[in-house]
C-alpha cells in the first residue's frame, strides 16, 4: 500500500509512560488485579479443583506439624488460606474451601481424631464461629476487591484514553491519525490487531490503515460484510473468527462471544467508518467492559477524524474564496480595460455630434483621432481575448512559413506599439541564424506582448535588449529588461492566464499577454520561460524549433 | 459662455484628452491630473470650482481625493464609475461627492451634469422651486400642482423639501433616511420607497413613470428640475 511507510511511523511517538515500557513487547496494564482477574477467569473446574488441593496440602502441612501447632494456631491457618483462596479463586470455590477446611480440621485435628465426632462442646462452637468468619470475611474480602477491580479498571481506562488523546493531538493529517488510532489499539489497548475501514467515494468500505503492518493485508469478505452492517446500523458488533457462517444481522454475535469487535466511528450523529479490532488482550471473548473502552476509543477517534474533515473543508472553503476573489478581480479589471476606450469614444462621438458647439478643425481631428485610436485599442483586446480562448480550447493553428528572424525583430522593433521614448530598443541578432519556420502574424505578437510588458513593469529609462541565438535544434529570441525582476514564487504562474502579480495591482493589466506569448510559443513546439537575474531585470526568452526540410515534410 | 475652471482627475490620458477638448470647446478653463497626488497640489494651487473624478486610479484612488477634498472643501465633485458597482457609486456620494456619472457617458449628459453643481456652487439657496406644473414654496410650507393646493402629510412633506432643497443632485437613500427619518434603519428603507410612491402619486402626472422624482437605481433618488436632460 502506498501509506505503508507512513503509517508505521506515528507509533514512534506514542506518548507512553517510562513506568510502562519496562516490559517493551507485554501490554503495559498487565497490574496485579488482571492477573488475580485471569485466574478467575480459568474454567469453574480447575478453580474448584485448586481449592480441593489447597486445603489438602495445608492440612498435610499442618497434620505434619500437629505437634507444635496448638487448635488455635491451626484455626487461624485455616482462616488465612480462606482468605487467600476469596483472593484468588472468587467467593464460590472459596466458600467450599471453607467447608473443606472446617472438615479437615474436624478430622484431622479435633478430638476424637480421624472421625467427625466433636467430643467437647467447646470445639464444636469452635468449628461454626470458623465457618461463620472464614464465609464473613470472604464476602467481605470479595467485594473489596470487587470495588478495587473496577476502580483499577476505571484507572486503567482513563489512562488508555489518555494516552491515546495525547498520541492524536499531535497529528494533523487524516493518514497519520488514522496509523495513530490503530497503533494504539495495538500497542495502548492491547488487542492483536486494529484496523480502520473508510468508505471510498463510491461509498463502499475500504481499508485506510492496519496495526501491525504484517497483519492479513487485505480484510476478508465475511468482516467486510460485518464492517458495512456496522457502518450501516452505526451500533458495535462481534463475530467469532471460528464461525464461518454467512453474516447477516441474526448472525451478529454479542460481544462476550466474538473475539474480533467492529465499532462504529462516528461523531455528532456523522459516521465516519468501521474499526475492526481482533484479538482480546489476554485472550478470550470481549466483555462489555471491553466494547465500552473500545467504544469511547472509536470516539475519541472520531473526533480527531472530524477535525481533520473540518480543517480541510475549512482549506477549501478558502481556496474558493481565493479563486472567487481572483475571479472577481479579473472581471473588474476587463471590465475597466474595456470600459476605458469605449468612455472616450463615447465622450468623443457625442461631443461630435454636439450641436451647440463649432468644434475647431484641430478639436475635430482631436476627437476623430480619439475614437480611431480606441477603436483600435478594443480590437486588439477583443484579439486578445479570442486567442486566448482559442489557446485554451486547443484550436489555435498556426499558419506556418519560413522566414528571416532578423527580419521579424527589425519589423517589431519598428513598430509603433512598441517603441516607447522612456525605453531605448536594442536589437542584437546573431548573424547567420538559419530560417525558421513559424506563423508570422502569431510570433510577432509573442514579441509585442513581451516587449510591451517589458515597458510596462520596468522603471522610465531603463533599457530593453532583444537578441536571438542559435540554440540545439532551435532559435531562442530573448527580451532582457533591466527592471526589478520576478520574485521566485512567481516564475511558474506569471504565464497563466489572468495572472497577476500582488506588486503591480497599480498597474492597469488584464494578464493576457504574457499567457497568449506561451500559448503562441508551445503552439510551435517551443518553450517559453522567464529568468530573473540575481541583479536585478528579468528575462523572457522562447525557442521555436529549427525542423529540416524532410523533417517538414515528415509532418506533413 | 461660462469659464469656470473644471479639474478633470483620471489616470486614462486618452479620457482626460478626450473630456479636456470637450470641456474646453464649452468654453470652460480646463485643468487635468493624472493621478490623486497632482490632483491635490492642483486644488490646492488653483481651486477649480468643480472637479470630474474618476474613482478607480492606481495608487490615490477617487474615494481617497475625495475624502481630502471634503475634509476641508465644498467645491462640487462628480464621480466616474462603472456600471455594476452600484456601491461605488454610494459610497462616494455618502463621502461628499455631488454626482455620479456611468462610463460611458453622452458629453451633453456630463455637460448637464457640471452646469447643475456650478450652479448650485454659484447661488444662495431658493426659497421657491418649481418643477413641471408643480410649485414648491418652502417659506409658507405650500406645494401646488396646476395652481391647486396638494394636500402632503408632514412626512411627505419634509421628503419633499430636503429632494427640491437638493434639486437635480442624487441622494442616497442613507441621506434621505437620515434627514428625513432622522435614523437609518431597514424598516424606514421600506417605508422611504413607499413615501416616494405617496409623493409620485400626488404630484407626477404618470407615477408609473415618473419624469421629476427619479429613481437612481441601487443608489437613491433625484428631484429633476429643468434644465436636466432626461438620461439616455
Amino acid at each position: 500500500m502506498p501509506g505503508e511507510g507512513k503509517r508505521s511511523t506515528p507509533m514512534l511517538k506514542l506518548p507512553i509512560a517510562p513506568s510502562r515500557t519496562t516490559a517493551s513487547s507485554a501490554p503495559r496494564h498487565v497490574s496485579a488485579t488482571v492477573r488475580a482477574q485471569r485466574a478467575r477467569q480459568l474454567p469453574a473446574s480447575v478453580r474448584y479443583g485448586l481449592v480441593v488441593a489447597a486445603v489438602a496440602i495445608a492440612t498435610a502441612l499442618m497434620t505434619a506439624l500437629r505437634d507444635h501447632l496448638g487448635s488455635l494456631s491451626i484455626i487461624l491457618l485455616y482462616l488465612l488460606l480462606c482468605f487467600m483462596l476469596t483472593l484468588f479463586v472468587g467467593l464460590g470455590p472459596a466458600a467450599l474451601g471453607a467447608v473443606l477446611a472446617v472438615l479437615a480440621f474436624n478430622y484431622f485435628f479435633v478430638p476424637p481424631i480421624h472421625t467427625f465426632d466433636v467430643a467437647q462442646t467447646d470445639n464444636l462452637v469452635a468449628l461454626f464461629v470458623f465457618l461463620g468468619v472464614a464465609i464473613i470475611t470472604g464476602r467481605l474480602v470479595a467485594s473489596t476487591r470487587a470495588r478495587a477491580e473496577v476502580a483499577m479498571r476505571e484507572q486503567d481506562r482513563t489512562a488508555l484514553l489518555y494516552d491515546l488523546n495525547t498520541a492524536l493531538i499531535s497529528d494533523v493529517t487524516l493518514d497519520a491519525i488514522l496509523a495513530t488510532i490503530v497503533a494504539s489499539v495495538v500497542q495502548i489497548y492491547g488487542a492483536r490487531t486494529g484496523r480502520i475501514l473508510l468508505p471510498n467515494p463510491d461509498g463502499r468500505l475500504e481499508e485506510r490503515a492496519r496495526f501491525p503492518a504484517s497483519a492479513t493485508p487485505q480484510i476478508d469478505r465475511q468482516s467486510l460484510a460485518m464492517a458495512s452492517l456496522v457502518m450501516e446500523k452505526g451500533r458495535p458488533a462481534g463475530r467469532s473468527r471460528s464461525e464461518r457462517r454467512v453474516i447477516t444481522p441474526s448472525t451478529v454475535l454479542r460481544p462476550s462471544d466474538a473475539d474480533v469487535l467492529f465499532l462504529p466511528i462516528a461523531a455528532a450523529e456523522r459516521r465516519i467508518g468501521v474499526l475492526e479490532v481482533v484479538g482480546r488482550p489476554g485472550g478470550g471473548r470481549f466483555a462489555t467492559e471491553d466494547e465500552q473502552l473500545l467504544e469511547t476509543f472509536a470516539a475519541q477517534a472520531a473526533l480527531a477524524l472530524e477535525r481533520t474533515r473540518l480543517t480541510r473543508v475549512a482549506a477549501e472553503a478558502s481556496a474558493l474564496a481565493e479563486s472567487d476573489a481572483l475571479k472577481s478581480a479579473l472581471l473588474a479589471s476587463l471590465s475597466h480595460d474595456l470600459r476605458t476606450p469605449l468612455a472616450v469614444i463615447k465622450a468623443s462621438s457625442s461631443s461630435l455630434l454636439d450641436s451647440s458647439v463649432a468644434w475647431d478643425a484641430d478639436s475635430r481631428s482631436e476627437f476623430l483621432l480619439a475614437i480611431d485610436e480606441e477603436t483600435d485599442r478594443l480590437a486588439r483586446m477583443v484579439d486578445n481575448l479570442l486567442d486566448l480562448t482559442r489557446i485554451e480550447g486547443g484550436t489555435l493553428h498556426p499558419d506556418k512559413s519560413w522566414y528571416d528572424i532578423a527580419e521579424l525583430v527589425a519589423d517589431v522593433a519598428n513598430r509603433p506599439a512598441v517603441r516607447s521614448p522612456d525605453h531605448p530598443l536594442r536589437v542584437d541578432i546573431q548573424p547567420d541564424l538559419p530560417l525558421v519556420c513559424f506563423d508570422y502574424v502569431k510570433i510577432a505578437q509573442v514579441l509585442v506582448n513581451l516587449i510591451e510588458n517589458a515597458v510596462k513593469y520596468t522603471p522610465p529609462g531603463t533599457p530593453i535588449v532583444v537578441t536571438a541565438r542559435a540554440a540545439r535544434d532551435a532559435v531562442e529570441l530573448a527580451v532582457t529588461d533591466s527592471g526589478p525582476g520576478i520574485p521566485a514564487n512567481e516564475l511558474d504562474r506569471i504565464f497563466d492566464p489572468f495572472y497577476r502579480s500582488p506588486r503591480n495591482a497599480r498597474v492597469p493589466g488584464t494578464g493576457i499577454g504574457l499567457a497568449i506569448a506561451r500559448g503562441f510559443v508551445e503552439a510551435h513546439g517551443g518553450r517559453i520561460r522567464v529568468e530573473s537575474r540575481p541583479g536585478g531585470g528579468a528575462s523572457f526568452r522562447f525557442t521555436l524549433p529549427v525542423e529540416t526540410a524532410d523533417g517538414e515534410r515528415n509532418g506533413e | 459662455m461660462a469659464s469656470e475652471r473644471v479639474l478633470i482627475v483620471d489616470d486614462e490620458p486618452q479620457i482626460r484628452r478626450a473630456l479636456q477638448t470637450a470641456l474646453a470647446g464649452h468654453g470652460y478653463d480646463v485643468a487635468v491630473a493624472s493621478d490623486g497626488d497632482t490632483a491635490m497640489t492642483l486644488i490646492g494651487a488653483h481651486p477649480p470650482d468643480a472637479i470630474v473624478l474618476d474613482l478607480v486610479m492606481p495608487g490615490m484612488d477617487g474615494f481617497a481625493v475625495l475624502r481630502e477634498i471634503r475634509s476641508w472643501s465644498e467645491v462640487p465633485v462628480i464621480v466616474l464609475s462603472a456600471r455594476g458597482q452600484e456601491q461605488d457609486k454610494v459610497s462616494a456620494l455618502d463621502l461628499g461627492a455631488d454626482d455620479y456619472l456611468t462610463k460611458p457617458f453622452g458629453m451633453a449628459e456630463l455637460l448637464a451634469r457640471v452646469r447643475v453643481v456650478l450652479r448650485r456652487g454659484a447661488t444662495t439657496h431658493d426659497t421657491v422651486i418649481a418643477f413641471g406644473d408643480v410649485v414648491i414654496d418652502l417659506v409658507a410650507r405650500v406645494v401646488t400642482k396646476v395652481g391647486a393646493e396638494v394636500h402632503l402629510t408632514p412626512r411627505e412633506y419634509d421628503l419633499l423639501r430636503t429632494l427640491a432643497a437638493n434639486s437635480d443632485k442624487v441622494l442616497t437613500h442613507r441621506y434621505l433616511l437620515e434627514n428625513v427619518w432622522g435614523g437609518y434603519a431597514s424598516e424606514n428603507a421600506q417605508q422611504l420607497r413607499v413615501y416616494i410612491n405617496y409623493l409620485r402619486r400626488k404630484l407626477e402626472d404618470d407615477p408609473a413613470r415618473p419624469q421629476w422624482i427619479v429613481t437612481e437605481p441601487g443608489v437613491g433618488y433625484r428631484l429633476r428640475t429643468a434644465g436636466q436632460n432626461p438620461p439616455p
